[in-house]
């Protein structure tokens, strides 16, 4: 095996102070890269009239409706998207996604619990209304696996969080 | 031998005539007096490595799973076997402690914690759940492959009909479900 002689030692060793300082400079911290994307989506589901969401209420695409309906206790009539937000998974901090951006009157705190493994990660998860923390969990969820989030009625449906793990980077 | 005062020797809290008779008491059984010394000697090096106060992290999570714990131990009492530290003879059961603790963290060190995936994620997909206030009421449903799929909240306040929420949401990830 060729051993490194002290030239090529000492150019590794300014490699790494360069990167340390390089690092130290710019002020990064890596706890802040994401790891990944959650996407949530606010659903009404309603056994009324859909129209009841508003004009700017979305219905479903076919594929999309198919697997809400699939769910257990998803047995409503009719489905409407009425926001969505996506955000990254940091690695070490808590993030927020607002479906309903720009009001907070539902929002979703998220951050890893480990890091994730293949497709699947295992997030504390909290679901916010009117600025309370309503529900804390700590689900392990698999990349395009949505968890739902059954919440509070409105306007003779309720309203139902889709939780989804968009995107899983993989570990550097 | 009175436990509670081998305890107390080897934390080194006797009053000047409980150790005396301890000490007394040691001189008889030398094996004993060897046993009990060693544990002594490693009462500092225990404080050491473990913290006198430390605040649970998500205590309100540690809590509540305790609680959930405690309320299954309760709802099925039937069948309950006798621990292994339980058929031990009292005079061991600081000696377990002891090597429990010892084993705990040389565990920490040495090997990550079993029933995880390589990274850490728990295997059992049994998320613990932890509803806010006496009056929210939650129901946990796993899909066939035992993966979480839905959490019920009943309990919940209204949203306010009033409120025009559609129309408040900008952000978007169609792309997303079109590839489906």
């Amino acid at each position: 095996m060729r051993s490194f002689g002290q030239g090529s030692r000492l150019g590794v060793l300014a490699i790494f102070a360069v990167s340390f300082l390089i690092c130290a400079v710019k002020g990064e911290d890596p706890g802040l890269s994401g790891i990944g994307t959650l996407g949530v989506r606010l659903l009404y589901g309603t056994d009324g009239d859909p129209a009841l969401a508003g004009s700017e209420a979305k219905p479903l695409s076919e594929a999309h409706l198919k697997m809400v309906e699939g769910q257990p206790r998803m047995k409503f009539q009719h489905f409407r998207s009425l926001g969505t937000d996506q955000q990254k998974i940091l690695r070490a901090y808590e993030n927020w996604a607002a479906p309903l951006k720009p009001s907070k009157e539902i929002l979703i705190s998220f951050e890893p619990r480990h890091r994730p493994a293949g497709d699947k990660i295992q997030l504390n998860l909290e679901y916010w209304q009117g600025g309370r923390k309503m529900l804390s969990t700590d689900p392990v969820l698999t990349k395009g696996r949505p968890l739902y989030l059954m919440g509070p009625k409105w306007r003779e449906g309720r309203l139902i969080l889709e939780v989804t793990v968009i995107e899983l980077l993989p570990r550097r | 031998m009175n436990e509670d005062l081998m305890t107390r020797w080897i934390d080194d809290e006797l009053s000047e005539d409980e150790r005396l008779e301890m000490e007394a008491l040691l001189e008889k059984e030398p094996e004993l007096k060897e046993e009990l010394t060693q544990m002594r000697e490693m009462g500092p090096v225990l404080r050491e490595v473990i913290p006198a106060e430390k605040e649970p992290p998500h205590a309100d999570f540690f809590n509540t799973h305790l609680m959930n714990q405690i309320r299954r131990e309760q709802a099925n009492p039937a069948v309950k076997k006798t621990p292994w530290w339980g058929r031990l003879h009292g005079g061991w059961i600081p000696a377990s402690a002891l090597a429990a603790v010892l084993a705990f963290f040389a565990g920490m060190k040495l090997s990550s914690p079993p029933k995880t995936s390589e990274a850490g994620i728990p295997l059992v997909a049994s998320p613990m759940v932890y509803a806010v206030g006496d009056s929210l009421q939650t129901e946990v449903i796993a899909a066939l492959d035992g993966s979480v799929s839905v959490i019920v909240m009943d309990g919940l306040a209204d949203v306010d009909d009033a409120l025009e929420l559609a129309s408040l949401s900008t952000a978007s990830y169609e792309e997303f479900w079109a590839g489906k």
